[in-house]
């Protein structure tokens, strides 16, 4: 049994590549000169083999089982396709950054960044998970951003089942199984926590 | 950050004396009250006599935390605390001077045990303790860290690995490979064994960096 939190969109990278492609094509066969034609070439291979991996491979995804909690953060385009590439003909399943052994974690705490959000200067929240082990390490990483609440729940919950213990000293956890917006919720903790 | 556990009845003073020198070592430090199921770096026991140190018998041993005890000069409670694999012995009666003393040693242990390896990038910060790395493996432009945790891969090389970590207990051993001394249980002619059942290989032109053995 095993939860995954960031599911790659093989929709939106197909729709992605397919209106690029189109565009390509479109280049290829409606512009008068013949210099373009290569161009359209050019477009309809890069929507292919670049965007169509960048769009596939999920910047966010960690993934828990009974044995280990493994995640990854690939927000580099390069890394995307190189790891797109490497899931397709090399490791043939996701090539995780991070995996820690569950009986090693001694709790994870539970906290939250303010961030710059794209592409009117907004402000957004993501929620980190520090996870400190019993040697004293300590590995933090974004689990939740903007969308992916149910799965991260689901996640969340048969992590405790496990007997992991959480130190959620804002109440996130809680909040997200609400009906609040997180993000309101988290701009409502950050409003007090600066008075 | 080093977690510090006391067990005494005269808290306050140790605290004090052990908070003077982690502030003068600049060292990140919390001191909490001691707990037997808290998971500690250093933890600081102070006895009175061979009663007292049953507590330290009952505290599971680990190898990565360092184990002190303050109590009065009486050589059986001195031999018995060496018996329990205390690390220092301090004299309540001259605990200033003691820790004084013991300074470089105490300074010694934690850059031993308690060095980090931290990494950070996009959406990820990592402290690892180096003394609970097994060994670094170089597979194509990154490095896997292979440590009591688990696993972390990362995108650089073995070189810039040995020379961010200043650390001499690891050696390359392998075109591939760096290992952690201090797991290293056997070594042969041609493979290390190391604590955790693992066998790493060692390269003819490494061998050289195989000395401590």
């Amino acid at each position: 049994m095993k939860y995954i939190v960031g599911k790659p969109s093989i929709l939106t990278a197909i729709l992605l590549s397919t209106f690029y492609s189109l565009l390509g094509v479109a280049i290829y066969i409606f512009t008068p000169w013949e210099g373009m034609n290569y161009v359209g070439i050019v477009i309809i291979f890069l929507s292919i083999f670049v965007i169509f991996p960048e769009a596939a491979c999920n910047e966010l995804m960690w993934e828990i089982d009974t044995q280990t909690l493994k995640f990854t953060n690939y927000s580099k385009g390069i890394d995307k396709i190189l790891i797109f590439y490497q899931q397709l003909f090399v490791a043939k399943r996701f090539p995780y950054q991070v995996v820690i052994n569950l009986e090693q974690i001694d709790y994870i705490a539970v906290t939250y960044a303010k961030v710059p959000r794209a592409p009117f200067g907004a402000i957004g929240y993501d929620v980190w998970f520090n996870i400190h082990t019993y040697d004293g390490s300590v590995y933090s990483f974004i689990a939740l951003t903007l969308s992916g609440k149910k799965d991260f729940n689901q996640a969340v919950d048969f992590m405790k089942e496990q007997g992991i213990h959480f130190k959620d000293g804002y109440h996130i956890l809680d909040a997200l199984h609400s009906h609040e917006h997180l993000s309101y919720y988290l701009e409502r903790i950050d409003k007090e926590q600066s008075k | 950050m080093i977690r510090v556990s006391i067990s005494s009845k005269n808290n306050q003073i140790i605290q004090q004396s052990f908070e003077q020198f982690f502030q003068k070592e600049q060292l990140e430090y919390q001191i909490v009250p001691y707990s037997k199921n808290t998971y500690q770096d250093i933890y600081i026991f102070e006895v009175q006599n061979k009663e007292d140190l049953k507590l330290i018998e009952e505290q599971q041993h680990f190898d990565y935390a360092l184990y002190y005890v303050i109590g009065p000069k009486d050589y059986d409670l001195i031999s018995e605390c060496m018996r329990l694999k205390v690390n220092l012995y301090f004299s309540k009666e001259s605990l200033a001077e003691d820790l004084k003393k013991c300074e470089a040693t105490m300074i010694h242990d934690i850059q031993d045990k308690f060095q980090y390896y931290q990494y950070q990038r996009n959406g990820i910060i990592s402290q690892i303790r180096l003394s609970h790395i097994y060994y670094v493996e170089s597979l194509r432009h990154s490095i896997i860290i292979h440590s009591i945790n688990g696993t972390m891969v990362e995108r650089q090389n073995l070189n810039t690995f040995l020379r961010s970590i200043h650390s001499s207990s690891f050696a390359q051993v392998h075109k591939s490979f760096v290992v952690n001394k201090q797991w290293v249980e056997k070594v042969a002619a041609k493979q290390i064994f190391l604590k955790n059942g693992e066998i790493i290989q060692i390269g003819r032109a490494y061998k050289n960096n195989i000395q401590w053995s």
